[in-house]
């Protein structure tokens, strides 16, 4: 390893070309704005790193938390549907029973006593005369 | 340096790795291919994991070579996802007449410009392995020893990748003397 030499040395088997080229990328230090401009933005980035992460647990706390209430909740109105369900089930028995036991009740009601008779109708006319000529062709004495 | 303890202690070691070894991470990161708009960011990078790892550090250990290693892990993934989007990571640096247009008639200049488009040229030839012995070697001006030091590698594996690297490196230059030369001889013809 000793024995390799950079082919900058003068002592080097490189040429004077080779050479030249290495020397035009000796000069590759930053601008001495570069490192503030870096610096700035990587101070940003690392103060945001732990507020980001503050904020992202405290997230995920509420969250949990929410999730808690939310579960809780909807316990509270499961059951409160529950309740109503049974209660419209219940009622609706209840109306219906009610409404079959009144239809029944209604078709084999005797006629009240009370209610006049009902006045009878005369015969249609056209039937009336109708007999009458029967009548009238059996009463016609005999042509001979 | 020692572990720190507290949040203060944490942002203050980091402050004062951040300023021995912004300009180290920023060479390396170009080194390895990074090109000019990214370099920033691969820089934030760099630094957010040595922010976070930081009370995980062994501090016996030399800061330089876990900063190199984050540099290239780093640049390794960003040339990973250039290639999924099909962009070209290792693209040219920029040119010298973008960043200071008054040095653009400049011929030194110019010239000082198509070498890094020569280098990067070679560089981009690589892979990210050569490239780190290489650069690490011939640019940073570091021994073989530290080189193996730094990428975690056996001392025979520094010299192997550097012999292929700078194999690499001279038939891309030769590639360009070769163009060179027949654009000359075109020239030439012309006349």
């Amino acid at each position: 390893m000793s024995e390799l030499k950079h082919w900058l040395d003068d002592s080097s088997d490189a040429d004077e070309l080779e050479r030249s080229i290495l020397r035009a990328g000796l000069e590759a230090d930053p601008p001495p704005a570069k490192r503030d401009e870096v610096w700035t933005s990587l101070m940003a980035t690392v103060a945001v790193a732990p507020l980001a992460a503050a904020t992202l647990s405290a997230q995920a706390a509420s969250a949990q938390a929410a999730g808690a209430g939310a579960s809780k909740a909807a316990a509270v109105w499961l059951t409160v549907g529950k309740g109503f369900l049974v209660g419209l089930a219940i009622y609706g028995a209840a109306e219906g029973v009610t409404e079959i036991s009144s239809r029944f009740s209604s078709r084999h009601a005797p006629v009240p006593a009370a209610l006049p008779a009902a006045p009878r109708t005369k015969a249609p006319a056209r039937a009336t005369r109708r007999r009458s000529l029967v009548h009238g062709i059996r009463a016609l004495p005999h042509a001979s | 340096m020692t572990r720190p303890e507290s949040h203060v202690d944490r942002l203050a070691s980091f402050e004062l790795i951040y300023r021995q070894h912004f300009a180290f991470a920023w060479r390396s990161l170009r080194r390895l291919g990074i090109c000019e708009r990214d370099l920033n960011d691969a820089a934030q990078d760099v630094f957010l994991v040595v922010y976070r790892k930081l009370p995980e550090f062994d501090f016996e250990h030399p800061i330089g070579t876990w900063i190199y290693a984050i540099c290239l892990r780093v640049a390794s993934s960003r040339r990973r996802s250039a290639v999924q989007r099909h962009e070209q990571l290792g693209d040219a640096p920029e040119p010298l007449e973008k960043l200071e247009p008054a040095l653009a008639a400049d011929a030194e200049t110019q010239q000082l410009s198509e070498r890094r488009a020569l280098l990067a040229a070679a560089l981009d030839a690589m892979s990210l392995e050569q490239r780190a012995v290489f650069t690490l070697f011939e640019l940073e001006g570091r021994t073989g020893e530290e080189v193996a030091e730094l990428l975690g590698v056996p001392a025979p594996t520094v010299a192997s990748r550097l012999r292929l690297a700078r194999e690499i490196f001279r038939r891309s230059i030769e590639r360009h003397r070769a163009r060179e030369h027949f654009e000359l001889r075109r020239m030439g013809g012309e006349r």
